[in-house]
């Protein structure tokens, strides 16, 4: 049973999760608030190990909370309706969220995820290090958790150079480093998350970082020579797109 | 052919004839006779008659006229005689010697004297005596290969030829003594001139020598720029030269004489003199016709005695003077005074006397613009001074040469000269080693051909700019059109991409999914109803999203379609089921769609081929690449078809009437802007499914370019 609180400023919001989590016997939800100080006094008092917690309040935003605890030693689920700038930071910690209205299958599937993870307190402390630096810090200094041996790495997304995808697993170049990372999950997943930090899928293989592309080689489809010297091949049909993309920068 | 010469030019005191016909004849005699002025022309013989030349007589080969006790001959070159009688010229006949003796030759001179015929010949250079009523052959002087010239001399005759082939000498053969004359060159067949001077001396010519001498010595020598055609003394005992090139020059009482003649004569060719009774004088020119002056106004220049006309015994001859561009002799510098004395020391002086170009002789000039292909010169000089040795020449072609060539020939050749500006230049050095004071200078211009031509160049210069000019504004006409029309269809894809969110928005749907969902809370299923609100949410959400992309990934794309099926399902009571089948060979994730293309479709298939089926009915949704760039989707359902669904809208009020053609024109609509924007041609084709002619569904085939 998992000690957990839900932060949320809307009562229907608060009462759905409640019915909701109510389903699942492994939490045990010990307060229901509906403010930032509250939320605090909460935590505080009562330790918990979970926390739902809504990113738009009156009063503050869920990140101001993680601002005013420390050590922040649970581990926090995030829930919005429609707030894409948060979605991709939290996305780039590796940090849970729920989309509202929530989804029970996906609630389920975010609890269970939950409660086999170890919670590890530097893990945790570095992601949401991430997520503050993410939502605070300037552009240029965002990043993003790569999974690998070690749990997770936090690398600036201006350090990525592409990725480059072998079966459902992706290698990472990044500046620096003459050897790739090799990241257990499929190439599209950050195409999805990078596509609007200047990344594109130039080709079924290859999501490159249009900052570190040097030169367009001419070709069928052609390749991009990136600033490690490295050549990559543009499919052709992504041609088009590429140089436009190139030309715009 | 010309048969007459009118006043071209007239002034008071004078006129020019000249033919229209053949502005090229030329006049190589000219006399008085019976008071007519008649002329001796390569096409004939002219006469003057009122201010008119007209032909009297064609012969050619004609060279002067020689007067026969008071009959007017006509001799040619060949050694023809022809009396000039009625406007006819009869051949005078000659015994078989004098024939024989003439067959062949060419003719240097005549005169008639003692009513004998001296005829001197060029060619076996020798003298012979014909008396003309006997027409026989007197005697014969074979004198030497060379020319020889005869003028009356006492009772006898004087001839010159060269005394040695090896010197340039000229010997006057004063019987029993010989006068021997340094010429500046050897004799050769050029133009040479022989006169008796009313003062008992004579003149000899010879290209720009004038020897002037007595029975005993030279009296003068001088030295002309240009070569002398004729020497005529008038009655008043004037001097005249004619020059090629150079007009005429004229000395009285040893000076130079200027006056109208040599103004108008400027640097025409003349090659013929005389004078009329009235004092008028005629003169025959090459190439310009027959210029009469009367009585000629002179100005007579103080310059150093060069002349004398009276047989000054005082006078030494002592000077040689070289004459050069006589009409402004008035110039003290350009008579050059040097003292024969000292030969060695004397700065020789070198003339021009021939300009070939290309081959053909041409009448030497100062200055000559050639055309492109005249670029072979040929260039012949004299060198004189007042000794007979041997001169030496230093010569360069400024505009080629880069330094002084060094020759003791006479004759320089240049061939393919490039177009340009040249000057040629050479001077002449005695063999005391005195150079000549100032170079004979020719410069001429050879003009580019057209095409190298500035202008032709600056032209098609032009011409490629104003073309490049014109390809670079038209394309980017093109260009900034193309662009216009990129950026029009641009936007027409933004509005048709708000309208199919509209469509997909449509309000139908929303609030009757709404009214479902509210159906299951009523019936307390809460389970289901935050299901289909949790897809439904999800729908709303991913339109959202994916309405503010160009493109998304099919993934996404099959997402909402499932989405949107789950939640038509749920309004229509699972009257159908779905089936999403992709081909294997899309990467769903990579490959990329324009978002919400395919929905109005299956909207059209769910309720105007399924609603209106009894029973349950299957939409099948089919993704496929039909080659690499194109992917072919298919939305096929096994309803009603179209026929029957359209009988059944037009007899019932159908909410989806308007917005099914809306939704499906959209995606049309949206189709042919995206066709536009990538240059490709694709349709959207609709195929009514049959079995044994009875509808059996209808299926939809969307193209969608991939690049």
């Amino acid at each position: 049973m998992f000690k957990t609180i839900i932060v949320d400023d809307e009562k229907g919001c608060r009462d759905t999760l409640e019915n909701l989590l109510q389903e699942i016997p492994e939490i045990n939800v010990v307060a229901i608030v509906d403010s930032i100080a509250l939320a605090q006094e909460a935590i505080t008092n009562l330790q918990p190990q979970l926390v739902f917690l809504d990113i738009e309040m009156p009063g503050g935003t869920g990140f101001e909370l993680l601002e005013k605890i420390s050590p922040i030693n649970f581990e926090i689920i995030f829930t919005t309706a429609y707030d894409q700038y948060a979605i991709k930071a939290i996305k780039y910690s590796a940090l849970d969220y729920l989309l509202k209205p929530i989804d029970p299958d996906e609630l389920a599937k975010t609890i269970q995820r939950f409660s086999v993870k170890k919670h590890d307190q530097d893990l945790i402390n570095n992601k949401f290090k991430t997520l503050l630096n993410n939502i605070n810090g300037e552009t240029t200094h965002q990043k993003i958790a790569i999974p690998d041996d070690q749990g997770l790495s936090f690398i600036k997304i201006t350090d990525i150079l592409r990725f480059q995808s072998d079966g459902s697993y992706t290698y990472m170049y990044t500046v620096g480093k003459t050897k790739p990372t090799l990241i257990s999950k499929p190439i599209g997943d950050y195409q999805e998350m990078l596509t609007n930090e200047q990344f594109i899928r130039i080709h079924r293989s290859h999501l490159v970082n249009l900052q570190h592309v040097t030169r367009y080689d001419k070709g069928e489809g052609g390749f991009a020579l990136m600033s490690d010297n490295s050549k990559v091949e543009v499919s052709r049909r992504k041609k088009n797109e590429f140089i436009e993309a190139l030309s715009s920068l | 052919m010309c048969t007459q010469l009118n006043i071209v030019a007239q002034q008071p005191d004078f006129e020019n004839l000249k033919s229209k016909t053949d502005p090229y004849l030329q006049f190589n005699d000219v006399t008085e006779h019976n008071n007519i002025v008649w002329f001796v022309t390569n096409n004939g013989v002219y006469k003057s008659s009122n201010s008119k030349i007209k032909l009297v007589v064609k012969q050619e080969n004609l060279v002067r006229f020689i007067k026969v006790d008071q009959q007017l001959f006509v001799w040619s070159i060949y050694g023809e005689f022809f009396e000039l009688k009625k406007k006819q010229l009869i051949p005078k006949k000659f015994n078989s010697a004098v024939s024989k003796h003439l067959k062949n030759k060419i003719i240097n001179s005549v005169i008639y004297h003692n009513n004998t015929f001296w005829i001197s010949t060029v060619i076996g250079g020798g003298i012979i005596q014909v008396d003309q009523k006997t027409q026989e052959l007197k005697t014969i002087e074979l004198q030497a290969e060379y020319p020889c010239y005869v003028v009356p001399f006492g009772n006898k005759y004087l001839s010159g030829n060269n005394a040695n082939s090896t010197k340039k000498q000229l010997a006057i053969n004063l019987n029993p003594t010989s006068l021997y004359v340094p010429l500046a060159e050897n004799l050769n067949f050029s133009k040479t001139n022989l006169i008796k001077l009313t003062d008992g001396t004579f003149i000899f010519t010879r290209q720009h020598e004038a020897i002037r001498f007595n029975n005993t010595k030279v009296l003068n020598r001088i030295f002309i720029e240009k070569n002398i055609e004729r020497v005529y003394q008038d009655r008043e005992g004037k001097i005249w030269f004619a020059l090629n090139g150079g007009g005429v020059t004229c000395f009285a009482n040893g000076n130079f004489v200027s006056s109208n003649a040599t103004k108008y004569l400027g640097n025409k060719t003349v090659i013929s003199i005389a004078q009329d009774k009235k004092g008028n004088m005629w003169f025959g020119t090459s190439g310009d016709g027959v210029y009469r002056l009367n009585k000629t106004i002179e100005l007579t220049y103080n310059s150093p005695k060069i002349f004398s006309t009276t047989n000054d015994k005082t006078e030494e001859i002592k000077s040689v003077y070289v004459l050069s561009d006589l009409p402004s002799i008035d110039e003290n510098s350009k008579v050059l005074r040097t003292d024969l004395s000292k030969n060695d020391t004397i700065p020789p002086v070198v003339f021009i006397n021939n300009i070939k170009i290309n081959g053909l002789d041409t009448v030497v000039l100062n200055y000559y613009e050639l055309n492109h292909h005249e670029n072979t010169l040929e260039i012949n000089i004299s060198g004189v001074f007042g000794g007979d040795s041997e001169l030496q020449y230093k010569y360069i072609l400024e505009g080629k040469d880069v330094d002084w060539n060094y020759t003791a020939n006479t004759n320089m050749y240049y061939t393919a000269l490039q177009p340009g500006n040249y000057t040629f230049k050479i001077v002449a050095m005695s063999d005391g080693g005195v150079w000549s004071r100032v170079p004979a200078v020719i410069t001429f211009t050879i003009t580019p051909p057209f095409y190298s031509s500035f202008w032709f160049i600056f032209s098609i210069l032009f011409l490629i700019i104003a073309v490049v000019l014109i390809i670079v504004f038209i394309t980017f006409r093109k260009a900034q059109k193309r662009k216009e029309l990129f950026e029009e269809d641009k936007r027409k894809l933004l509005i048709s991409e708000l309208h199919a969110l509209r469509s997909q928005m449509n309000p139908h749907f929303i609030f009757n999914t709404l009214s479902s969902i509210q159906s299951f809370i009523t019936k307390n299923n809460s389970k289901e109803a935050v299901h289909y609100l949790s897809k439904f949410s999800k729908l709303m959400r991913a339109t959202l999203e994916n309405t503010q992309k160009q493109k998304i990934p099919i993934k996404d794309e099959i997402a909402s379609l499932e989405l949107y099926m789950d939640l038509e399902k749920l309004r229509l009571n699972n009257k159908f089921s779905y089936q999403i089948i992709i081909d294997e060979s899309i990467d769903v994730q990579f490959e990329e769609i324009p978002p919400l293309l395919l929905q109005p479709y299956i909207e059209n298939a769910i309720w105007h081929g399924i609603s209106n089926k009894e029973g349950t009915g299957i939409i099948k949704v089919s993704f496929k690449l039909e080659n690499e760039t194109l992917l072919k989707c298919e939305v096929e359902d096994d309803g009603v078809g179209r026929k029957k669904a359209t009988e059944m809208k037009s007899t019932q009020f159908n909410h989806q009437k308007k917005n099914k053609s809306l939704g499906m024109s959209i995606t049309k609509d949206r189709l042919e802007i995206i066709n536009s924007l990538k240059g490709s041609q694709l349709n959207i084709n609709i195929v009514d499914l049959e079995n044994k002619g009875l509808p059996t569904g209808t299926k939809i085939e969307i193209f969608i370019p991939l690049d």
